[in-house]
């Protein structure tokens, strides 16, 4: 129990239908650990915001006390992932010029260029979630990733900020302060999930993360190692379940476990002669369950998952960056449990498909990182990149001040 | 481009017309063929074909209107089993032509494209739509048939429900234009079928031309002639100026064939500018392009493009979602004008106000 705040990082992922919480412990050597997790049902969020900040805390305290009493700590401050609808990618670039006698770029350098990229003017209501690094530029030459000690006339700094709104923000910290703990940080999900689940080759080849959740749907364009492309759209599993529900008049339960068994079957009507599947569906109104058959789930439940890949499908044109080789997509998010669910990705999307996990150390014993535990570990990981900017001297130079400065940043 | 120079390597296509207007169309269609079945419940309007091709559909009442849809559906199934052992199961493409608008083609097509799939065939359907003046039954109708044929058929290629005015030169008297609609349907599905089973002369590689029409989705054509000059892109802008073959459709598709038939003196320029005109049209979507030559057909080139994968615009289903009792306002759950929280499967069904 007695240990330093930190010493562990807790990540939180608030998500319309479920809460996870995961603590990890941060070693010396840059590597986590997983202690402990929770989860609970999530009340008073819809598509991605707060709508009942009392629900909403509730939520947030019952995950994080499962996950502390698991991980034997007491949480002090919590990370927590956010990917709302509002949520905006857009690629900035920020240019200075590099005035020494040497022209060789300096430290300095870089983060002047790095702030100027960063300057984008936004409405009231908006706030940059994250800003991604796309690399640096020297006169021209691009793919440069530290322009330390790098000769040119011009320093080009390239940043892939997301912005999302403003008090969707501020509900998500004041959900964590109701529940009696402190916000470290609120990180954007989609891109902390995608960083995490996909592997460096696919980076730089170019490939496209999928996070579909329960009722948002994320889409993230990787190439040439760095983000380009960002959006979180309004649609997600909890839109099938509500079709099999209104198509097959049955309660919402009945279609959730309608989905879970059945999958994302064939659509075809069987002819006469032909056998024809039934499931057994219980009514909305409470009366005897009656058989339907198999082809009808399969038509409402293709039709909406057909809808999202085509939505993605849109956004890959809308972005400009799939084209130039974005062939492999890596499917994340509660979308994956469902039965054929690769397969009708692979057919709709026209690309490699592949389900995405977040490898991690682990001590827990009756739990199995998934897909659906994308966002919440890649919380984890990018609060440990953040954590390691505090110590990061990447853009230093060598001398006197140098080390003044690192003694200053320890002090 | 693909070549193909030997005769054996034509695809097989069984050509079937169902109904009183497809196998009108189907039986006049003079391009080459491996078979051809004509569908109907008229035993009357049969007889005026060979009897060889033929099928009965039985259990004709004295119009389709007064008959028992199961009846219909029992008659189409045993029509469809008579169709595959005609053919002995060895077809590899099988093209459908039919009205869905009547309920003949409405309730046969989408049984026979199902057992055709079944038989691994693909299957491409030519959906003749209904006028706007034969009332909303018979869009309903349509309608509802080309739900169903999007979940069987790998293609579907409908000649559109837009005013007769649109569609034929407005100063025409009403029988003679729809006269010459059918004239130009029966030339589109003849060049179709032309440039499918063109296996003589340099063409589409049979295998190609298969993946590239499964699963396609819902297509349009267009299909021109080019004489004299710069004819290969008078040929495509004859076949694009053709009122099935609409700018929108061309933006929306993910895929584009273009077939061009002339004499042997067609030459590469030619070729690659009819592509360039295509690509300005159809955007940054895959071309295949297929040439076959006749010694007869000199300086004369047909173009037959074909454009697949067509996606409805989103825009449109907005108003799906207005002819379900949904609230216009824009909020979180809209998308590019649509409600999402409205079942797809209840927006994806083509709404007949939408086709006037």
């Amino acid at each position: 129990m007695a240990r330093r705040d930190d010493e562990y990082l807790v990540a939180l992922d608030l998500g319309t239908r479920t809460t996870r919480c995961a603590i990890a412990c941060w070693r010396r050597d840059g590597e986590i650990v997983l202690e402990g997790y929770g989860e609970a049902r999530t009340l008073g969020v819809s598509k991605g915001l707060i709508v009942d900040a009392g629900g909403a805390a509730e939520s947030v305290r019952r995950t994080i006390e499962a996950a502390a009493e698991r991980a034997r700590v007491r949480v002090y401050t919590v990370l927590a992932a956010v990917g709302t609808p509002f949520a905006r990618g857009l690629n900035s670039r920020g240019c200075i010029g590099i005035v020494h006698d040497d022209k060789i770029a300096r430290g300095n350098d870089a983060r002047r260029a790095l702030a100027a990229a960063n300057r984008i003017s936004l409405p009231a209501d908006r706030a940059v979630a994250e800003v991604y690094s796309q690399g640096f530029a020297v006169d021209d030459v691009r793919g440069i990733h530290n322009p330390v000690g790098i000769a040119g006339g011009r320093l080009e700094a390239e940043v892939h900020v997301v912005t999302d709104s403003l008090c969707a923000h501020a509900n998500v910290e004041q959900a964590i302060r109701q529940a009696g703990f402190r916000p470290e940080r609120v990180v954007f999900g989609p891109l902390a999930a995608a960083e995490a689940v996909l592997a460096s080759e696919e980076k730089r080849l170019g490939s496209v993360h999928v996070d579909i959740g329960a009722e948002t749907t994320s889409v993230a364009i990787y190439a040439g190692g760095y983000p380009r492309f960002s959006r979180v759209l309004p649609v997600g599993c909890q839109h099938i379940t509500n079709d099999l529900a209104i198509g097959l008049n049955t309660p919402v339960p009945s279609a959730a476990a309608i989905l879970r068994e059945c999958g994302i079957v064939d659509s075809r009507r069987p002819r006469r002669k032909e056998s024809v599947a039934t499931v057994q569906v219980p009514r909305a109104d409470g009366e005897a369950a009656r058989l339907v058959p198999l082809w009808r789930v399969g038509f409402i439940v293709r039709a909406r998952v057909e809808e999202i890949f085509d939505l993605v499908s849109k956004e890959l044109d809308r972005s400009g960056v799939a084209a130039a080789g974005a062939a492999r997509v890596v499917l994340t998010g509660g979308f994956c449990q469902i039965k054929g669910a690769r397969d009708a990705a692979e057919r709709i999307l026209r690309r490699a498909v592949r389900f995405g996990s977040v490898d991690v150390e682990s001590t827990l014993s009756q739990f199995e990182p998934g897909p659906a535990h994308a966002v919440l570990l890649g919380t984890l990981a990018r609060g440990v990149s953040h954590r390691e900017r505090r110590y990061d001297h990447r853009f230093d130079e060598g001398g006197w001040r140098a080390m003044f400065k690192r003694v200053a940043s320890w002090l | 481009m693909a070549t193909t120079e030997s005769p054996a390597a034509a695809t097989s296509v069984l050509f079937v017309g169902v109904g009183g207007i497809g196998c009108e169309l189907a039986a006049q269609c003079t391009a080459s063929r491996s078979a051809r079945r004509l569908l109907d419940f008229d035993a009357a309007a049969l007889d005026a074909y060979d009897p060889a091709e033929t099928i009965g559909l039985a259990g004709a009442a004295a119009s389709t209107d007064d008959m028992d849809p199961d009846d219909m559906r029992a008659a189409a199934e045993a029509a469809a089993d008579q169709v595959a052992a005609t053919v002995g199961g060895g077809t590899e493409l099988a093209l459908l032509l039919g009205a869905v608008g009547g309920q003949t083609g409405a309730v046969v097509l989408p049984i026979l494209a199902n057992d055709l799939k079944s038989a691994r065939s693909t299957v491409l359907v030519v959906a003749l739509e209904p006028l706007p003046f034969e009332g909303a039954a018979r869009a309903e109708l349509a309608a509802q048939a080309m739900a169903e044929l999007e979940n069987v058929a790998d293609l579907i290629i409908s000649v559109p429900n837009r005013p007769l005015a649109e569609l034929c030169d407005a100063s025409l008297p009403v029988g003679e234009a729809i006269r010459e609609l059918r004239a130009r349907t029966l030339q589109a599905v003849d060049q179709l079928v032309g440039a499918l089973t063109c296996g003589s002369s340099v063409g589409f590689q049979p295998s190609e031309l298969r993946r590239s029409l499964a699963e396609a989705g819902r297509g349009a054509l267009g299909v021109g002639v080019g004489t004299e000059g710069a004819r290969v892109e008078a040929a495509i802008r004859d076949a694009c100026a053709n009122s099935f073959l609409t700018q929108e459709s061309c933006q929306q598709a993910s895929a584009a064939i273009l077939h061009l038939r002339g004499g042997t003196d067609v030459s590469l320029q030619e070729v690659r500018s009819a592509t360039d005109l295509v690509a300005q049209l159809v955007g940054r979507v895959p071309i295949q392009v297929g040439l076959s030559t006749d010694a007869d057909d000199a300086e004369t080139v047909r173009a037959t493009l074909l454009v697949t994968g067509i996606r409805p615009p989103i825009a449109a289903m907005l108003c799906e979602g207005a002819s379900v009792g949904v609230a216009q306002d824009q909020g979180l759950s809209f998308y590019d004008g649509v409600d999402l929280d409205v079942p797809a499967y209840l927006r994806r069904r083509p709404s007949p106000r939408l086709r006037h």
